[in-house]
């Protein structure tokens, strides 16, 4: 027994203030969610997405203050055709292992995840690469298989550049677990729920250059443990805070909270497709208007968003291209209506669903409490995001209460392209709709593509696949001797952050 | 469970047993608990269910920002809390009773059963007790909800099935000594058919153990479906578990404390009467032996 | 000594084979693995291809019967979720898990026997009372609820200990409070009672008579006999704490096993949630078999039936 004492004598000895922060130019950070691997062509979760951005380069970048595109791993580019950019890149850059970065790495990387037998998950970000080809040991050309606006998007945001010698002698399974990169992090350690990254050293004179030395991320999945790490100094800084906490916790002296805009929406989609099982009430086109009228947008953004969150009538972010507000169908919150037309449909009785939510549950539960009111009991569940996410995708989900970021692209492609494409997403299956996004996607030309988002729009509301239901605002908190910006693409940049 | 017959039949034991002070105590306030949850409709106005999202996180009434009628505050949706714990107090007890009720048919079947018969039978069934004892229980409740999915249904059907081993033991033990005493051989020598035996002779003379059984076993119950339900694979919203509050209100405890303290509270308070009743009957049902 | 062994030693397997077809009816009939491996793409043609890839079509028995000989080679299947072997991923976490039982066990026996002792010294006098109303309390807490607590309190209004991870011995100061405190009123509750039996015995009556000093008495001999039952129970709530874990690290966010175990559940990831119920049972089955040949080693009446 006298051991065991002085071991815990020991332990309160050693928890006596904790090196952090910024004594040692360290940051200790806090997610919710498990990080599923480092490779950026296979982990699409938004923590996988923070993540990959630290750990490697791409060959331009979006310069997150101007908006502009700027040179990271190419210096300059050009637009031969209509379908051919052309990249020269930077000189004396190396990845962290100490191999140089020339042609072969973009040639590898690019050639080997826009072939769809390997598996890159979000499939829109490679799929519209033909060919990458080397001109010389310095410049590559990435064909597209036609033309496609969105090329420098997606260079600029999704695409990676990977030491091809390295990943080719140790595969994607491994290298997901040990990546090499050439960003302006490099990684540690990985274990017991805690990854270190540390500043790349050799990193060269970047836009992108760190300033914190160590970055600690911590995966705390229980929001309330996370909240009290940051109040009781365990962490310095978290995101997907409730946007109550936000306020009480800018109160407290030495913590910022902040809730920042995001490009996020947040939907209820319905299981129009009857992908649950046959005869499920929601195909009935009644029933989903009935959802639409049961609703009351307005209280859930007024009491439970916060920020400058928004009620909106569209399925796609209303600054988006293409996302016209006018031509939407829109449902004012209306009860009676919604009992009506649920007795019409022959649920007088009214009816049961199962339904899926994560984010923020007391949103989901307000929800779960308007389709009591007029008589469908919605059994919830409240699950992490990617375990909900699957539901839907997998079919399982009749009422899925989720939300969707859209790459941070603005345009509609990027929301309406990815539920209502036939796709896992689609949980709607309309075919007259699936043929006007299909058709605005393959095109450049504006009014085509703005006219045939604009039919969606009204057919998608019209048919009330949805309920269209706000925009996100990112609840932030952090020690507030941390100099951080939040960036309305959801994407947290540690390498500008600094002490 | 109603009260067996043979101690109607003394009530010296019941009056000594109002003696014992954690008897009354802990009676008392099960009790009270117990009235208070079947009048909860007549106690408060409000619907548990309903929120109020405008009128939300009020707080109780000893504290500033409150709103007149709600005297415990509100919560997250602005729903009355002393209605959602009153309603709890139900889901809790019901939970916790028809479990028991449950396994304590289980167990008590399979007790009486080894206990008579040894040999063979008591082997097979000592075996059936030793394999569940050796699987946890939270992990096994949690691993059939994972796969059931939690209602209120499976949820008290999963820890019905799960905590009859007491019940199994005790019953056993006590009907292998009940099956020598000179009674029991009279009731079979004069030919009286083997239920019988068992459901007058044995039963109630085990009763005072199986009753005792039966009181911490109510207190693993409530304390085991507030588990699973505060894991968030219990008990669904919108219904008012005491543990599912405890979940729902935790990302709000650091400024609104009482959302996590009161239910919490309650749980204690409820598991800690049940238990002190427990304590006080064993003793009273022993010194009522001697 | 020896048959007793054998005997025992029996049951455990036998127990052990038990569970071993409970866990294999979880994961392979109370859902359909097939479904379960598969892409979300899969069509009906790919989830019989993998049926028959897998074996999953082969008849239940020959399927326990691969299942057996997996276990036994320690191939306890892939994780649906991530794709890594589950033996690892169990492996990975089981030192951080069994620092947290052992810590909490610990935890309790430092309480449960001083109070239990001090509890039979003084029966039935305002301190017994008091050490009861204790046991009856640490029995009533939730372990989840009195974890939030700790974390409200010593974490962030005092900010005097770490609240989540495991990274230093610090960190796991609250989460064994939490979970330690659970166990202690049961094992305070036997010390009591068998110590007060000792106590009652002729033996310790002939010495106290002898005039030996109370003291003396009661830790010669009385707590050597009285903790004979306690070993027991610990090896029981050894057992109750790798269930009881699942909670707290879910709580404190230490990554463990339990924290493995909470995550799977919440995503039905059916290998990783069998191996750990099978996993911790077998640790049960060990642990009560080693306690009760401890028993029966130091228990000269069983020692001697040989």
């Amino acid at each position: 027994m006298k051991f065991h004492a002085s071991l815990a004598l020991a332990a309160l000895v050693a928890a006596s203030p904790a090196m952090a922060g910024p004594d040692d130019n360290s940051l200790t950070i806090g997610l919710g969610e498990e990080l599923p691997g480092f490779d950026g062509y296979t982990s699409t979760s938004r923590d996988g997405v923070v993540m990959t951005r630290h750990l490697f380069d791409t060959l331009i970048w979006r310069n997150p203050e101007t908006f502009e595109y700027e040179p990271l791993l190419a210096t300059e580019w050009s637009r031969i055709d209509d379908r051919t950019y052309e990249f020269k890149l930077r000189e004396g850059v190396t990845f962290t292992d100490g191999s140089p970065f020339a042609a072969d790495d973009v040639v590898g990387t690019l050639t080997y995840w826009s072939n769809p037998e390997n598996g890159a998950r979000s499939q829109s970000s490679v799929s519209w690469i033909e060919t990458v080809e080397a001109v010389d040991d310095m410049t590559v050309r990435i064909v597209s298989k036609e033309p496609f606006p969105a090329a420098l998007e997606f260079v600029a945001g999704s695409l990676p550049i990977y030491p091809w010698d390295y990943f080719e002698e140790v595969g994607a399974e491994t290298f997901n677990r040990e990546p090499v990169g050439s960003g302006p992090y490099k990684l540690e350690t990985a274990q017991g729920g805690t990854t270190t990254l540390s500043i790349n050293e050799t990193y060269y004179d970047s836009p992108k250059a760190a300033s914190i030395e160590t970055l600690m991320i911590r995966t705390i999945p229980d929001d309330a443990t996370r909240i009290a790490e940051l109040l009781g100094g365990g962490i310095d800084w978290t995101w997907n805070v409730p946007a109550d906490q936000v306020a009480q916790i800018d109160s407290v002296p030495g913590r910022t909270g902040v809730l920042g805009s995001t490009m996020r929406i947040a939907f209820i989609g319905l299981d129009a497709a009857g992908r649950t099982g046959e005869g499920n009430p929601l195909t009935d086109v009644k029933v989903r208007q009935a959802i639409n009228h049961a609703i009351d947008k307005a209280a859930i953004v007024a009491n439970l968003v916060g920020g400058d969150g928004e009620v909106i009538d569209v399925p796609c972010y209303p600054m988006q291209f293409g996302c016209d507000v006018d031509a939407a169908v829109t449902y004012d919150y209306d009860p009676e209506k919604a009992k009506a037309l649920l007795a019409e449909a022959g649920f007088a009785d009214g009816l049961t669903v199962s339904m899926t939510s994560y984010r923020d549950r007391a949103r989901a539960e307000a929800v779960q409490a308007y389709l009591a009111a007029v008589g469908i009991t919605a059994n919830l569940e409240m699950l992490q995001a990617r375990a909900s996410f699957s539901g839907w995708r997998e079919g399982q989900t009749e009422v899925w209460y989720g939300d969707w970021g859209s790459f941070s692209i603005a345009d509609a492609q990027a929301s309406l392209g990815n539920f209502f494409d036939g796709s896992s997403n689609d949980g709607f299956r309309d075919e007259e709709v699936m043929a006007l996004v299909a058709e605005a996607a393959g095109t450049v030309d504006e009014e085509v593509r703005k006219a045939n988002y604009a039919e969606a729009i009204k057919l998608i509301t019209e048919r009330a696949y949805m309920v269209p239901m706000h925009t996100v605002v990112m609840g932030y908190a952090y020690d507030s001797a941390l100099n951080f910006t939040p960036n309305v693409d959801e994407i947290p940049r540690f390498f500008t952050a600094s002490w | 469970m109603s009260v067996p017959a043979a101690q109607v039949r003394r009530p010296a034991r019941w009056r000594a047993a109002l003696t014992h002070k954690s008897l009354v105590i802990g009676g008392g306030v099960v009790l009270l608990i117990a009235i208070a949850a079947i009048l909860a409709p007549v106690l408060t106005p409000f619907d548990p269910a309903q929120p109020d999202i405008a009128n939300r996180l009020k707080s109780p009434f000893w504290m500033a920002d409150t709103v007149p009628g709600h005297y415990l505050g509100t919560d997250q949706l602005g729903r009355d809390y002393l209605t959602r714990l009153l309603y709890g107090a139900r889901i809790s007890l019901v939970i916790g009773l028809v479990a028991v009720a449950i396994s304590a048919t289980i167990g008590i079947t399979l007790g009486l059963v080894a206990g008579y018969f040894g040999g063979k039978v008591d082997a097979v069934i000592g075996f059936v007790i030793t394999t569940r004892l050796s699987m946890p229980l939270v992990l096994i409740a949690l691993a059939v909800v994972a796969i059931a999915g939690g209602s209120l249904t499976t949820v008290t059907l999963v820890i019905g099935l799960l905590i009859w081993d007491q019940f199994a033991v005790v019953t056993r033990t006590a009907t292998q000594q009940a099956r020598s005493a000179d009674y029991v051989r009279a009731a079979e020598a004069m030919g009286c058919s083997l239920p019988h035996i068992l459901a007058r002779e044995i039963l109630p003379n085990i009763m005072p153990a199986v009753i005792v059984v039966a009181t911490v076993e109510l207190a693993n119950a409530i304390l085991l479906e507030a588990a699973l339900s505060f894991l968030g694979l219990g008990v669904q919203a919108p219904l008012p578990s005491w543990g599912l509050m405890l979940s729902e209100g935790k990302n709000f405890m650091f400024f609104d404390p009482w959302l996590i303290t009161l239910p919490g509270l309650c749980l204690v308070t409820l598991t800690m009467a049940i238990n002190l009743m427990g304590d006080g009957l064993r003793d009273a049902l022993r010194s009522g032996r001697r | 000594m020896l048959r007793f062994l054998l005997q025992r030693l029996i049951v455990a397997a036998a127990v052990a084979l038990t569970v071993s077809v409970i866990t294999f009816v979880l994961s392979h009939v109370a859902i359909d693995p097939a479904v379960a491996v598969a892409p979300d793409s899969a069509t009906d043609a790919d989830i019989a291809a993998i049926r028959a890839q897998y074996g999953f079509d082969r008849p239940l028995p020959v399927q326990y019967l691969g299942y057996l000989g997996d276990i036994v080679t320690l191939d306890l299947g892939t994780s649906y979720l991530t794709g890594e072997p589950v033996a690892g991923m169990i492996a990975e976490r089981v030192p951080t898990t069994a620092l947290l039982a052992v810590f909490s066990i610990l935890f309790a026996l430092a309480l449960a026997i001083p109070l239990g002792v001090l509890a039979a010294s003084f029966p039935n006098t305002m301190i017994d009372r008091l050490c009861l109303l204790l046991a009856v309390a640490g029995q009533a807490i939730p372990n989840f609820w009195a974890g939030l607590i700790l974390i409200l309190i010593f974490g962030v209004n005092l900010q005097w200990l770490p609240i989540s991870g495991s990274s230093s011995l610090a960190h796991f100061v609250l989460p064994t409070i939490a979970l330690g405190t659970f166990a202690m009123p049961a094992l305070m509750r036997l010390t009591r009672a068998g110590m007060l039996d000792v106590l009652a015995s002729d033996f310790v009556r002939t010495h106290r008579a002898m005039g030996l000093a109370p003291a003396a008495i009661l830790f010669r001999w009385g707590l050597s006999n009285a903790l004979l039952p306690v070993i027991s129970l610990t090896a029981v709530q050894f057992g109750f704490m790798l269930g009881g874990s699942i909670i707290i690290e879910s709580v404190f966010a230490i990554h463990g096993v339990g924290y493995l175990a909470w995550q799977s559940f919440s995503r039905a990831d059916m290998p990783v949630i069998q191996a750990i119920v099978l996993l911790v049972s077998l640790a049960y089955i060990v642990l009560t078999l080693a306690a009760d040949l401890i028993n029966a080693w130091m228990d000269p009446r069983i020692r001697s039936a040989a």
